[in-house]
């Protein structure tokens, strides 16, 4: 209870930090999920219709890479962007452009393979059927949308909860700036190494409520749908 | 879905304007902007919280804005080999060095402060080191009474200096039973050090900051000449080979201006002072020039 009571005390005072930290949060999870869902869904989808040979190789691959390690990741990132590395002359280093750059590779896989799993099934049913019907292509893929809307609304939130979630990838491409790259996860990390645990959980307890709010709204619209 | 990103969408910009509402009132300073200083530091600087309390007053000096990335002493000192640091400052003597060897330096190794490094352990002291004379004896107590250690164990300085500890007490405690190697920051450790029971070597600093939360643990050995913890300034060469034709930025004169302000009487005065009201004594010393 204390601690709620903390994290409450930090919204209402020591507050200008904090809003700048939440909206950097915020701007990066939103960005990188949105990417990684349109990249991932339309990927997801198309390998859930085909029947190419390779299929199970890049389901296989896709699959590896869910289990890619937020910090290896961000290594990978780091490596190509770094100013000395192949695309350095972006100079994209310590911003929040990159840690979204890291984190859409972290995260689209992840979309990627469960929107396939999620659709596959449906996804031959409702080919057969527009077949039958002789319906054009965009009005087959809207039938499969509100079929999946569902399925693909619970996926985009996991892909926002790893995003908002992550902590490695972000802290070695962004550097953990304070006022331009810190978020809500490296603010955490970095009071728990200062040893100020009372102002780390409270901030995890106010991560964890902006999550539930956008689950909540995400929820609602999910309702709403069916 | 699309009702879905709206709200989102309305969520980000409230937040974004409540970001800048704060930056806002950061502001009102009369000197004109010029531009950001890329400062990497180990965390262990930035955890002491030495930093915030002095960068403010060179920013609103000079109009140059510091951006502190702190990420421990190798991949700082990464971060500065890949042309993404103005500067450095850090405190592990042999990397420093290749640092310089490798012609990544624009000044030389720039010593200018430092602070001690203590033991802390359970209260009792079960290997008796208190009455030690250095630190090297106190770790060849802690060896023969075989008393738990806790070691950081992640490559950083102060890993680095108690693995050099180890080297001139002539033990090697790697395979020990009593050695946990924990591979954690600095505050990881003393609570799990806390929790163990066990000799910790930890920076003054951090140690004091979390007094209140290591029940178990008090400062058994402070302040011998062998634990010395020296912080040094380094200025990234933007004619390093390794940028030879790549599209490299380094802002040489921001680098400089830092370094000339820190190694000024005024930043001394301030460095000084530093943990003075708030832990009742001094925790950064000056290097005499």
């Amino acid at each position: 209870m204390e601690y709620f009571k903390k994290a409450f005390d930090l919204i209402l005072h020591d507050n200008a930090e904090l809003f700048q930290i939440i909206g950097t949060t915020m701007t990066m999870s939103f960005f990188s999920t949105a990417v990684s869902s349109l990249l991932g869904i339309v990927l997801g989808i198309c390998l859930g219709r085909t029947g190419i040979k390779g299929k199970g190789i890049i389901m296989r691959i896709l699959n590896t890479l869910m289990s890619l390690p937020p910090v290896v990741a961000g290594l990978v990132v780091f490596m190509l962007f770094r100013s000395v590395g192949p695309f350095g002359s972006f100079h994209l280093m310590f911003s929040v452009k990159i840690m979204i750059i890291a984190q859409i590779l972290l995260i689209t896989p992840v979309i990627c393979c469960l929107t396939a799993s999620a659709t596959e099934e449906k996804s031959k049913l409702i080919s057969e059927t527009a077949r039958g019907l002789g319906l054009p292509w965009h009005k087959e893929m809207t039938l499969l949308f509100k079929e999946c809307a569902g399925q693909l609304v619970s996926i985009v939130l996991m892909g926002f909860g790893r995003s908002i979630a992550e902590v490695g990838a972000v802290s070695m491409v962004g550097g953990n700036i304070q006022f331009k790259t810190r978020v809500m996860t490296t603010a955490i990390m970095l009071e728990t190494n200062r040893g100020d645990f009372e102002k780390a959980l409270a901030l995890g307890i106010i991560l964890l409520c902006i999550s539930l709010l956008v689950n909540s709204v995400a929820y609602g619209i999910k309702e709403k749908m069916k | 879905m699309k009702k879905l990103l709206a709200v989102l969408l309305v969520m980000i910009l409230a937040f974004s304007f409540a970001a800048c509402g704060g930056k806002q009132t950061d502001e009102g300073t009369t000197v004109p902007e010029k531009g950001t200083i890329r400062l990497a530091t180990t965390t262990s600087v930035n955890d002491s919280g030495l930093l915030s309390y002095l960068l403010p007053t060179f920013e609103k000096k000079t109009g140059y804005k510091v951006e502190v990335a702190s990420a421990g002493t190798g991949i700082a000192i990464g971060y500065a080999k890949s042309g993404d640091a103005d500067l450095l400052l850090v405190h592990s003597k042999k990397q420093e060095e290749a640092f310089i060897n490798d012609g990544f330096a624009s000044t030389e190794r720039l010593s200018f402060m430092y602070n001690f490094f203590v033991i802390a352990g359970p209260s009792d002291d079960p290997a008796g080191i208190a009455a030690t004379a250095t630190a090297a004896d106190a770790f060849k107590k802690i060896a023969e009474a075989k008393a738990p250690f806790a070691s950081r164990g992640d490559n950083s300085g102060t890993h680095n200096k108690e693995t050099g500890i180890w080297e001139s007490a002539g033990i090697d405690p790697s395979k020990e039973s009593w050695y946990n190697s924990l591979g954690s920051g600095m505050g990881d450790t003393l609570t799990k050090a806390n929790e163990l029971k066990a000799y910790v070597l930890t920076d003054k600093a951090t140690f004091l900051s979390m007094k209140d939360s290591l029940t178990n643990l008090m400062i058994i050995k402070a302040e011998a000449d062998d634990m010395k913890n020296t912080y040094s300034l380094l200025g990234v060469n933007p004619g390093a080979a390794e940028f030879a034709g790549k599209d490299i930025k380094i802002n040489t004169e921001g680098a400089q201006a830092l370094i000339d302000w820190l190694l000024s009487d005024e930043a001394a005065a301030l460095i000084k002072e530093y943990g003075v009201t708030e832990y009742g004594e001094q925790l950064f010393y000056l290097i005499e020039k």
